[in-house]
């Protein structure tokens, strides 16, 4: 189901981010509700490992509501939030030890991917390990565009505010973005099965 | 162009749903708790801020005690420097012209 919350997000960020600065912590609720799986997504396409971008949409979403001040166009909200998160994300890779490589880099990447989550149960896992070595092929602004597409159900209007990117170029990258994982999925779907 | 979805719910943090839900009130309780904690610093901008109105009234009480100084107090005389300088270019101004003028005037301010 497309998310039409985002719809009418312009004038419901800036009404939001407006009572979030007047100390309204319900707005802050709504905004998190509205974006902090965004913010995971942006993460996960720069730094390829699920649990390492929970914690970055998290941390990042803190400092934005911290400094909401600094969100000098309110009805622009979203992007002001990637814009964080990206940042905040490429912090963590650089500063990652040699020996906990960045998951995309990584040729082990089912070590990567794999995090401490023993309750997720074995199929999920697969699926996402899988869908994460396909993300793997993919440049990081694929990556992004095709996750904020297919997993937010953001419109190309949408995804390019927040990237900073034309409705062309998101099309674009969307569709280069399919071709590659479409060719990556088919060759390692399990049998009986097909991804997407 | 291709915009079917694929499907990435696999990669979804929120599929679980009490949990996801634990962590946005999570982080909507840290960051407003963030809010009040910077709210008591004031930052670099609010000290600067802060001393705008002093720094106004100090500026206007110059401006008061200025203007009628300046309005009341006689200029100074033309200093001599200035009408050779005033003679200087009325000569280069000649010279372009070709005018022979020029001679005549340069003898007159030498003496």
């Amino acid at each position: 189901m497309d998310k039409t919350a985002h719809e009418d997000a312009p004038a419901g960020d800036a009404s939001l981010v407006e009572r979030m600065r007047d100390g309204d912590r319900q707005a802050a609720s709504v905004l998190a509700a509205r974006y902090l799986r965004a913010a995971y997504v942006v993460a996960l396409a720069v730094l390829g490992n699920r649990h390492d971008a929970e914690d970055v949409a998290q941390e990042a979403f803190v400092v934005a509501i911290e400094r909401i001040e600094d969100c000098r166009e309110p009805d622009r909200f979203a992007g002001w939030l990637m814009t964080i998160v990206r940042n905040r994300s490429k912090n963590l890779r650089n500063a990652l030890p040699a020996r906990r490589a960045v998951p995309w880099d990584d040729d082990s990447l089912a070590e990567g991917m794999r995090g401490p989550d023993p309750v997720e149960d074995s199929e999920r896992r697969e699926a996402a390990d899988r869908l994460l070595a396909g993300l793997a092929t993919l440049a990081e602004r694929q990556r992004e565009v095709v996750l904020l597409h297919d997993l937010e159900g953001w419109r190309h209007a949408e995804i390019g505010a927040a990237l900073g990117l034309s409705e062309g170029m998101s099309r674009q990258h969307l569709f280069a973005a399919h071709r590659l994982l479409r060719e990556r999925l088919s060759r390692t779907a399990p049998e009986g099965g097909s991804d997407g | 162009m291709d915009e079917e979805r694929l499907d990435f719910s696999a990669l979804d943090p929120s599929v679980d749903a009490d949990r996801w839900n634990r962590i946005v009130d999570s982080v909507a309780t840290r960051g407003m708790a963030a809010r009040r904690a910077t709210a008591g610093r004031p930052s670099v901008m609010d000290l600067l801020a802060g001393w705008k109105r002093p720094a106004l009234a100090l500026a206007a009480v110059l401006a008061l005690v200025a203007v009628p100084v300046l309005l009341f107090v006689e200029p100074a005389a033309e200093a001599p420097h200035t009408e050779r300088a005033e003679v200087a270019l009325a000569v280069v101004d000649w010279a372009w012209a070709g005018q022979s003028q020029a001679l005549d005037l340069l003898d007159t301010v030498e003496r």
